[in-house]
């Protein structure tokens, strides 16, 4: 029986021999492009980031967010979330600082699957913590968790971490109004999947993270960590 | 940044390397994306990049980490083209070529970064943020899915 080198050696021999034509200076001009972009800072002021009442009779009042410092990148705005938790890695590791456009979901537009969400705690405390989860699962899909993958109307879903063998879990209907949401790092996020957590209402989501920017510490001002949120209901509780 | 004229350098000696390991895991144009991507932001990070303990590495996972459909730019795509003026060459070992690509994600990582860039277990653990015993399953599983591929090739060869 041929052993691991065998299969090694053929696989380092069918390396092509190709070059790589990308011209230097088309490359970096290129990303100096992206660093300009970044650091395109328009703060437009500390302002109370309304989460977009949708149009639905259920949903009583708006979610305020503040003390968040709202920039501008590529005419959209944006504000910085450092990223404290492993729950997304490897898309969003600690220290990360994500770009989230706030304003993906105005106007009655709805996450889609594969977009990373950022929304504030299903369940009301004190000091609101904003949660980023990957929308796996939008209104009417089934979902499921099977031999460790998370499944969508019998598509596997490519690209989360996993690395240790996980209970089957659902299979559960995505709720009008809701998103089902996991992080990135499978074994260790708390989300959807479980009960406690639950679906994540729409209403509640304050944007999404753009993958494709990214923000250094020195580019962008402070921003709070966990800031309290202002519903209807609370007040100091 | 003064640092740059360093990374002019990084990009001229590696960028062959690279994009030959991330031709092999991923098809032809996408491949040429991936690599131009994961220099760009190579360089957009160049501070923190070229203190790294295994730069090339990191650009190769980075490559491989390349989502088209979420992440393509039209810029990126432009940017890339020149790489693909010459027609792409025949895969040297098809049926391989195939069975890597059809490998799970994270065994594809681990198969490039172990045999095509020579990385140790412990540098491929630490870039993938994984453990190195989970590394080893990875190649253990990859090279039984390598293996069975090409012998369920010659089979079908033998017996037509």
């Amino acid at each position: 029986m041929a052993d691991d080198g065998d299969v090694l050696e053929r696989v380092r021999t069918s390396i092509p021999a190709v070059s790589f034509r990308v011209a230097t200076r088309d490359l970096v001009a290129e990303g100096r492009r992206r660093r300009r972009s970044t650091r395109a800072i328009t703060a437009v002021g500390v302002v109370a980031v309304t989460v977009a009442a949708f149009a639905t009779p259920r949903i009583a009042s708006p979610t305020r967010v503040a003390g968040f410092t709202v920039f501008e990148v590529d005419g959209r705005n944006m504000i910085g979330l450092t990223v404290a938790s492993v729950d997304m890695e490897p898309t969003l590791r600690p220290g990360d600082i994500a770009a989230i456009d706030i304003d993906a979901y105005d106007d009655g537009r709805l996450p889609d699957r594969g977009d990373i969400a950022v929304f504030t705690s299903p369940v009301p405390t004190t000091c609101s913590h904003i949660f980023v989860k990957r929308v796996v699962g939008v209104a009417g899909d089934r979902v499921e968790q099977r031999d460790g993958e998370i499944v969508v109307n019998g598509n596997v879903i490519e690209g989360l971490r996993r690395d240790h063998h996980q209970d089957d879990l659902g299979p559960w209907t995505v709720d009008p109004g809701h998103v089902f949401v996991v992080g990135d790092n499978l074994d260790n996020s708390a989300d959807s999947r479980r009960d406690a957590f639950g679906q994540v209402p729409v209403a509640s989501i304050i944007g999404r993270v753009e993958p494709s920017i990214e923000l250094d510490r020195a580019d962008i001002p402070a921003q709070p960590a966990c800031v309290a949120a202002a519903t209807a209901a609370s007040s100091g509780q | 940044m003064e640092a740059d004229g360093t990374f002019e350098r990084f990009y001229e000696e590696n960028r062959d390397r690279v994009f030959r390991a991330v031709s092999v895991a991923l098809p032809g144009a996408e491949a040429a994306e991936a690599t131009s991507e994961a220099f760009v932001r190579a360089f957009v990070r160049w501070r923190s990049v070229r203190r790294h303990p295994n730069a090339v590495g990191w650009v190769v996972t980075t490559a491989l980490n390349y989502q088209r459909s979420r992440w393509r730019r039209r810029r990126v795509a432009a940017l890339a083209a020149p790489a693909l003026t010459a027609p792409p060459p025949e895969p040297l070992d098809p049926t391989l070529v195939a069975a890597v690509r059809a490998l799970p994600q994270r065994q594809r990582e681990v198969v490039v970064l172990r045999f095509l860039c020579d990385l140790s277990t412990e540098q491929t653990a630490s870039l993938l943020g994984i453990a190195p015993g989970t590394v080893s399953a990875h190649v253990h599983r990859a090279t039984t899915a390598l293996r069975a591929a090409i012998a369920e090739h010659e089979e079908e060869l033998q017996h037509g």
